[in-house]
Parts: C-alpha cells; structure tokens; sequence
C-alpha cells in the first residue's frame, strides 16, 4: 500500500513539474480579424445574429506591410478610398484557402449578376481608432439587389473598395486586394430579408 | 527499520506534491491540461478569435412541467456550422426538433415569452478548452453577442 502512495506521489510530481510548452507572454500584440452579422426578416426583426473570426489572406498581409513600409513595392495603394474597406458576400467560401486572390474569391462565387459588394463612397463608413479598424457598410438586401431571393450566403471578403455603394464583385480592379474572408453560417436571404455585415480588425495588445 | 524508511520516504514526497501543487501553476503542465479537459473555462481568459457567438430569438411556445417548448427556427443556423464540431450534441442536449424548429429548455431560465438564447462555442484549432460551448438566455433586449 505504502508503494502505491509512494508511486502515484511521484507520478503526480513528475506530471506537475513537467512543462506541456513555455509560457507566452500575454503583452504579445493580438492582431485579429471578426465579422458580426445580423440577419433580419422582411419586418426587420433580427432572427440571427454570429460574432466570429476571420481567415487573413496572403494578399491581406502583403498588402498591411506594403502600405506601412518603405519598401518601394510597386503595389501600394495609397489613395484612401482605394484601400480597405468594402465587404462582399459569397456562395463559395468553403473553397477559399488563405492564399487564395480576389480572382480566386470570384471564381468561386456563383450568386450570379447581382452587386454582390458593397461600400460607402463617402467613405465614412470605416472608422479607425483606438486600434481598430471597422468596416460597416449598409445592409445587404434580396430581391434581385444585392443577391436574389432564395440565395444562399456561406462566407463574406474582406476587400479593396469599390467605386460604387454596391458593386459588382471583389476582384472589380487590377490593384484589387482580398484581405480576409469569414466563414460564417450560410444564411438564406428571402424576399424582404436583410443581412447586415461588419468588419472589426484589431490591432490592440492587452497594455494598450 | 526499511518499513519506517519507506514510510519517510512517502510522506517527503506527499509533502513535496502539497508543496508544488500550491507552488507550480498548473496551466502549463500535464496536470493542468487534465484539469482543463474536465472543469468549465472561464470565458474570459479565452482568446476572442477562438470563440464564436450566435444569438436568435426564441418564442415560448407550450409548457410542460419545468420543462419549456420554444420555437427556435434559425437554430440550425448555429448548428450547422463546420466550426461547431459539438453542434449535434447541443441540438440533442436541447430536444431540437429540425422539422418544427422547437427546442426544449428549462422554464427557469427563460425570462421572457419572447427571449435572447446565446450560444458560445470554442474552435477546435483554440489552444485552452478546444470544442467546448455554452449556451444561456437573456432578455430579448439584451445583446451580448459582440
């Protein structure tokens, strides 16, 4: 008996003093992405609502460092209204790996002819402050607007502006970006129903 | 004489474990995973990127008992999604009737006719805590989702 106490007792030591990994700092910036969307029938009454987390894309980070440092990329874009700051839906995020393009996020999406984006031309959608950056566009509509009705949404990007409130998809130009895409639960969007997207991107540490 | 050393010998190291249970933080060690994998996480000290949160509406629809019959008809919004690997078992933890989209949930906690049912669930990639959820009611003007 007096073994098995004496045994459990160094097993128990050996598996407090054995470490599973080093412990992190929790000072380390925690750069992150998420979209909320709400989701509302034709009275506009919200029937679902869905915080969560974004894929940064290859092209999203190339594009973060590009603009911030001199590094004599022919690829930045400098002209505000150019950068970040649209949000387009899709029926095909599923497919969509983290380097995938904006090309790639068109060739995938099959919602058809509709303004599948949309962005405030005045731009005063995009607040940024205080380490965060929020995209909020108006709501996106069915009947034929945004999608049509009876379409399924399964995923939304995040990208370069559009010249127009709504327009046509991601990849409208050649400087055009894909810089996150969310996988969010596939909503259907009936006739009358509206999904409204935001776009929160974090750059906060916890000691700031 | 080897039967009092032995018993020495036990309770030096018995005395050594207190010590280094009270001494070692568990969360980096083999002890603390297993720990983790049976206790509740504090939601608070998971990272926001690993949790995601849905909310819909639920409607009070028939009583039985303590037990509450609600229409739920975007529950399998939450469900459904690739991310929540547990979505099946919440649905049958709460009765989830696809067909009609009722749910059943205790009486107690429901504050309202009409009321807010939160659901929160951690990625499977998360570090602490992968796959587990939670799910709570609050009043339909509560929102607590972002």
């Amino acid at each position: 008996m007096l073994k098995i106490v004496g045994i459990s007792s160094l097993a128990l030591l050996l598996l407090l003093v054995v470490p599973i990994q080093y412990e992190t700092q929790d000072t380390n910036p925690k750069m992150y992405g998420y979209a909320t969307m709400i989701l509302r029938d034709a009275a506009g009454n919200e029937i679902f609502s869905q915080v969560i987390h974004n894929q940064l894309q290859d092209d999203g980070e190339t594009m973060l460092l590009n603009q911030t440092f001199n590094d004599n990329s022919a690829g930045d874009q400098t002209t505000d209204n150019l950068q970040i700051g649209a949000i387009c839906i899709t029926n095909g995020v599923g497919s969509v790996n983290e380097t995938a393009t904006a090309t790639t996020f068109n060739a995938t999406n099959s919602l058809g002819g509709n303004n599948n984006c949309k962005f405030d031309t005045t731009g005063a959608d995009i607040t940024a402050t205080q380490g965060t950056a929020i995209v909020a566009p108006p709501a996106f509509a069915s009947d034929g607007i945004n999608v049509n009705n009876g379409q399924l949404i399964r995923g939304i990007g995040i990208c370069t502006a559009g010249g127009a409130a709504d327009y046509g998809d991601c990849n409208r130009a050649s400087f055009s970006k894909l810089f996150a895409v969310v996988n969010t639960s596939d909503v259907t969007l009936n006739t009358g129903e509206t999904v409204t997207i935001t776009y929160t991107f974090d750059l906060r540490s916890t000691t700031t | 004489m080897a039967k009092k050393d032995e018993k020495i010998f036990v309770i030096a190291i018995i005395a050594i474990v207190i010590i280094a249970l009270y001494l070692i933080p568990l969360e980096n060690t083999y002890l603390g995973l297993f720990f983790e994998q049976i206790s509740e996480p504090n939601w608070n000290d998971i990272e926001d990127r690993d949790i995601v949160k849905n909310t819909i509406p639920v409607i009070l629809n028939e009583t039985m008992n303590d037990k509450c019959k609600v229409s739920a008809p975007t529950f399998n919004l939450i469900i459904d999604h690739q991310y929540f690997k547990r979505g099946a078992e919440l649905a049958n933890a709460l009765n989830y009737d696809r067909e009609s989209g009722t749910l059943v949930l205790p009486c107690e906690i429901l504050p309202d006719k009409t009321s807010r049912l939160h659901v929160w669930y951690i990625l499977e990639e998360s570090e602490k805590h992968s796959k587990k959820y939670k799910y709570f009611v609050t009043p339909w003007n509560e929102t607590l989702a972002e």
